[in-house]
């Protein structure tokens, strides 16, 4: 049946952004629920998708085309529910925008952005083969650009231009050595046919797949941008940034990590741990200096996106892939999506950037500071939130595998996140503001939107069941 | 105990609307609920049972009411229950009282699930929950209650996470979460991880009970949060510290262990000699600490740091006369911390400072308030025939009769030296002149007082019949298969003689009505102005003093903290501590997240070069 083909997820959106200039000439109300009707068609689509879905990894190749000569979509209900998440907080980020930041200069280029990026997200996710990756990475990424320019944010704008431009360039380099190579675009078929390369051109190629991605990942070392970023964007647009796009581009690492190098190359997973750790410690360092919020929330996404990757890298250093720390990471990485957009959002409603000018908003604003409490503490990991349960396995695995280093560094990053956020929540109830400005009114409907993603995480705090199963006991199998 | 957790959440919501409309109502409510927890626990005083609460997925939280928990249980409640009763009237001015009662009403929860838990996952779930609604409780004080609250946090999720470490490292080794689990394979497990395990855990009670030297947290905590706080902080939540020890030193290891020579020495097996003497330093620490203070709260939270040290003294040292001793102390410590920081509280009801430079006189004032502070500090010091002086009784028995000289000569330490530090509230703020601005000043609402009699009487009343104090405790030796120390209704049996509080509270009491008898039929008293008894008329401009002023409180202990000026202080370590971090973060941001495009480029340059070159070589 059609609704069982994941490249709906895809093409509808992608269709849909088109359309919207076309028909925004006749019907000006087109612009604002064209990218709303995406996006809620990606959500229900993604939620019959899983309910379809098995644990183990189908494989849908585009056009009949067999893999070695065409595009193969990947779907699971692992795989699943981290679109779902996606999914969900762009349609949330865009109702946000819908509701309360149409005055963003051109009327026409945020819906257009918002729509193509989601588009380029689920392919990014679901993409069997580089080249393709290498196309959605470079929608996303200028459509990207489109949403960091807010108000005045040109500069931070351009910096993140040239990192990214970068960044492609490096991949682009990548793919066309492996395709040169071994003859396969496709993921799973190049990576079986690396064997047969010398060890020196595997180590460089899968650098700079590493560099590459780490751009849009918010990894070291091209993550410079993110920040400045984060701080000029709207709230819509720091959404993205950070729950749609870091999402889907740690995921595409994990997948080229999995699917491409996954036979017994050690020593990427193994530089790749160092980076993530590094890139943990040094976003928590950094964000723990920040008064300026979103900068704030901007560093810790960095450090949550070293900390994923590391755990994934950690999971595949053996050579075989360690069921419970993989799920765990992406277990992790769902949270985290989730608690990143109600912080932003709720940060976007207040209008205040910085920890001084938040003084006692959390009083004035009672279920904003509500909601803003809950995405924080699931950040934090305290109980009751969906955040305690990822930090819990990760311990657990980490534990259990020996990897004692690296669980130290996680427990002093995540003491030093706990100071920082719980700083800011001090400011936010108890504070006094130096600002006399008093705060915008929030309707109810967006009020609902905040109390939908924070009841999710309520609820997948106190019930952790069917995520936890869902997550758990994936192999990629038939593909790796 | 789950349900009792469920409604536990469910009444903190309902607390919160009520207190939303009406301060005291909320408080009234929380009362019920916690006083209704007090007269569970003694109805099923000898009653146990276990129960499970499955969460899916292999996971489960397992709660727990028998022997080994009853008396923290009921300590909980207890406590809740007094400080509730209090808050009907003390909370008036808070800002966001109704905040405050939900949060408390939160923490009564997560004492149920620490102290009920009955496997480690549900330890650290309820210690976890404990810990941030703690942290907005503290937050919620007067100026740099703040900065004390993040400092508190802090330590907390250093213990928080010594603890999950050792969590997981048990559940790698037995498979399971459970208490049961971790002592059927205790033996079993290598000796590294386990000695691992109890560091971690013992390292994370003392992070939490206060022990010197981690201890620098307590005093701004406790001195900058909300005065009806206070009390739940120090009466409270810092037993965890102390319950956690208690598992780890004593409940885990004698189940295991056989029951052979349960009353042999254990000091000189060295970690535990250690881990005593740690306790030791923290009673001499806290005391000379407390001797220094000036502002009436800060001075007990050392007071809590120095009492912390004698339970954690008594339990490392492991003889069946100390370990009762060290029990019985934290009853003791909760009756004592109540009485007086309860006072204080009172005081800062009606004259809005805790900083005793600034007051004196109010004995005239306040007299309920001054009663219940002086049973305290009588307690406090362990002076016949109050409660405190059965469990240091006991605790000193046990060192002197095993032949520990240094150690019993720590102790003796506190005692004394507590002496000095108690009885500077007492002069400085209810004995002395009286200052002008406080001569209105009245005497608490009757909810408080209530409150302070309540732990007033219990005070005086257990120490005269210690039997109650003390069979909870008897019977966990019994229950953990130590042999337990011998009471009798008012009498304590130790291996050297025997005490009698009935015998002596009668000697007490005797001769206190005799002094009574004498000094109302034979003595006259004149009564004179105030200002004579102090300076005969004299004015002392070097100690800026006024005409009217004679009562010198300032710089009480001036020349005893001349003394110690120049010893070393742990709080000053870690702020320096803190500060070269901070440094080294700015450091970290300014290299690796410079704004600038040929900044960018070298970085990424740099790092493919190194990881390619890692390849290489």
């Amino acid at each position: 049946m059609i609704m069982q083909n994941p490249v709906l997820l895809i093409a509808v959106p992608l269709l849909l952004a088109f359309l919207i200039p076309v028909f925004s000439s006749f019907f000006k109300g087109a612009v604002r629920f064209i990218p709303v009707l995406a996006g809620g068609f990606n959500v229900i689509a993604t939620a019959l998708l899983i309910s379809r879905a098995s644990g183990s990894v189908t494989v849908t190749e585009i056009g009949g085309w067999a893999s070695a000569y065409g595009i193969s979509l990947l779907f699971s209900s692992q795989i699943g529910y981290v679109i779902l998440a996606v999914n969900l907080t762009a349609l949330l980020a865009i109702f946000y925008y819908t509701l309360n930041e149409r005055d963003l200069g051109s009327p026409l280029a945020y819906p257009i952005a918002f729509t193509l990026a989601l588009s380029g997200a689920n392919g990014m996710i679901m993409t069997g083969d580089l080249f393709n990756l290498f196309v959605f990475m470079e929608m996303t990424a200028i459509a990207g650009y489109i949403i960091a320019v807010h108000k005045k944010g040109y500069l931070g704008t351009f910096r993140f231009v040239v990192l990214s431009s970068v960044g492609s360039a490096l991949f682009l380099m990548a793919t066309a050595a492996l395709y040169n190579a071994t003859g396969f675009l496709n993921m799973t078929l190049a990576g079986k046919s690396l064997g047969a390369l010398a060890a020196p051109f595997i180590s460089i190629i899968s650098v700079l797949f590493i560099m590459a991605l780490s751009s849009e990942a918010e990894l070291l070392p091209l993550n410079g941008w993110v920040a400045p970023v984060y701080k000029e964007s709207s709230g819509a647009g720091s959404v993205f940034f950070a729950s749609v796009f870091s999402g889907a581009a740690l995921f595409a690492v994990i997948k080229v990590m999995l699917i491409v190098f996954g036979n017994n190359y050690a020593y990427v997973h193994q530089g790749l741990l160092v980076l993530g750790l590094v890139t943990l410690a040094a976003g928590e360092a950094a964000a723990f200096k920040q008064s300026n919020l979103k900068k704030m929330v901007a560093y810790s996404s960095i450090a949550q996106s070293g900390l994923i990757i590391a755990a994934v890298a950690a999971a595949m250093r053996s050579g075989v892939l360690h069921n419970g720390l993989f799920s765990a990471a992406l277990f992790q990485l769902i949270n985290n999506i989730l608690a990143k957009a109600l912080v932003l959002l709720g940060i976007a409603l207040l209008g205040l950037a910085t920890l001084k000018e938040i003084g006692g908003a959390g009083t004035r604003k009672k279920w904003l500071g509500v909601f803003i409490s809950a995405g924080v503490l699931s950040l934090i990991g305290m109980p009751g939130f969906a955040g305690f349960w990822s930090k819990l396995f990760l311990v657990r695995e980490l534990v259990g595998s020996g990897m004692f280093v690296f669980t130290l560094v996680f427990l002093l990053a995540a003491l030093f996140e706990a100071y920082y956020y719980l700083r800011f929540l001090q400011s936010l109830f108890l504070g006094k503001s130096t600002t006399a400005a008093s705060l915008p009114k929030t309707s109810w409907v967006t009020t609902i939107l905040l109390f939908v993603l924070a009841a999710l995480i309520i609820l997948i705090g106190f019930a952790p069941d069917v995520i936890i199963r869902a997550i758990s006991g994936l192999s990629l199998g038939g593909v790796l | 105990m789950s349900t009792l957790i469920f409604i536990g959440l469910a009444a903190s919501l309902l607390i919160y609307a009520a207190a939303r409309l009406s301060r005291p109502l909320g408080a009234l409510l929380l009362m019920l609920l916690s006083g209704a927890g007090v007269a569970a626990l003694i109805l099923s005083w000898g009653k146990g049972f276990t129960e499970t609460l499955p969460l899916g997925n292999g996971l489960e939280l397992t709660f727990s009411l028998s022997t080994f928990n009853w008396p923290f249980l009921l300590l909980g409640a207890f406590v809740l229950f007094i400080v509730s009763l209090f808050a009907v009237n003390a909370l008036k001015e808070m800002e966001q009282g109704a905040s405050f009662l939900a949060l408390l009403t939160l923490i009564g929860v997560s004492v149920l699930g620490v102290f009920g838990a009955y496997d480690f996952l549900t330890l650290f779930i309820f210690f976890e929950l404990m810990t941030w609604t703690s942290f907005f409780l503290v937050s919620m004080g007067k100026t740099g209650a703040k900065k004390a609250a993040l400092i508190y946090a802090f330590m907390s999720m250093i213990a928080a996470y010594l603890m999950i470490s050792a969590i997981m490292m048990i559940a790698k080794y037995t498979g399971s979460f459970s208490y049961s689990d971790f002592m059927g394979m205790y033996e079993a497990m290598p000796s590294g991880i386990r000695t691992t395990v109890i560091i971690f855990f013992l390292a994370a009670a003392l992070i939490k009970g206060g022990i010197y030297p981690v201890h620098f947290w307590l005093r701004s905590a406790h001195g900058d949060a909300p005065h009806v706080f206070s009390p739940v902080l120090s009466g409270l939540l810092v037993k965890y510290g102390y319950y956690s020890a208690y598992l780890f030193l004593l409940f885990f290891p004698v189940m295991v262990a056989t029951k052979a020579g349960i009353t042999q020495v254990t000091s000189t097996n060295g970690p535990n000699f250690i881990l005593a003497f740690i306790g030791g330093l923290s009673i001499m620490a806290g005391t000379v600490a407390a001797i220094l203070q000036s502002d009436a709260k800060k001075l007990v939270a050392f007071s809590s740091v120095s009492h912390g040290g004698y339970v954690i003294l008594a339990l490392a040292y492991g003889t069946n006369m100390a370990v009762a001793g060290g029990l019985a102390h934290i009853w003791v410590h909760v009756l004592t911390a109540l009485g007086m920081f309860l006072s204080m509280a009172a005081v800062a009801y009606r004259t809005g400072t805790t900083d005793m430079d600034e007051m004196g006189g109010l004995i005239k004032n306040m007299p309920v308030t001054f009663t219940v502070y002086l049973i305290a500090i009588i307690s406090v010091a362990g002076i016949p025939p109050l409660a405190g002086f059965v469990s240091k009784w006991m605790i000193i028995q046990a060192l002197a009769a095993n032949g520990s000289y240094i150690l019993a000569f720590m102790a003796f330490f506190g005692s004394i030296g507590s002496f000095m530090y108690v009885f500077r509230p007492l002069a400085t703020i209810f004995l002395g002149q009286r200052p002008h601005k406080f001569k209105d000043v009245k005497e608490v609402p009757f909810f408080m007082q209530l409150s302070m009699l309540v732990v007033t009487l219990l005070t005086i009343l257990l120490g005269i019949m210690p039997y109650y104090l003390l069979k909870p405790f008897t019977r966990i030796q019994e229950f953990i298969g130590m042999e337990p120390v011998r009471i009798g209704f008012s009498t304590v049996y130790s291996a050297l003689t025997q005490l009698d509080m009935m015998l002596v509270f009668l000697v007490f009491g005797g001769s206190f009505l005799l002094a009574l008898f004498i000094f109302l039929l034979f003595a006259k008293p004149t009564k004179v102005e105030q200002h004579e008894v102090y300076t005969s008329g004299e004015i002392a401009p070097e100690i800026s003093t006024t005409p009217e002023i004679y009562h010198f409180s300032k710089g009480y202990y001036r020349s005893f903290g001349r003394l110690f000026s120049r010893w070393p202080s742990v709080e000053a370590w870690y702020h320096k501590g803190a500060s070269y971090i901070s440094q080294f973060f700015e450091i970290i941001e300014q290299s690796l997240f410079k704004q600038s495009i040929n900044g960018f480029i070298w970085l990424a340059v740099l790092v493919m070069a190194v990881l390619m070159a890692v390849r290489w070589f």
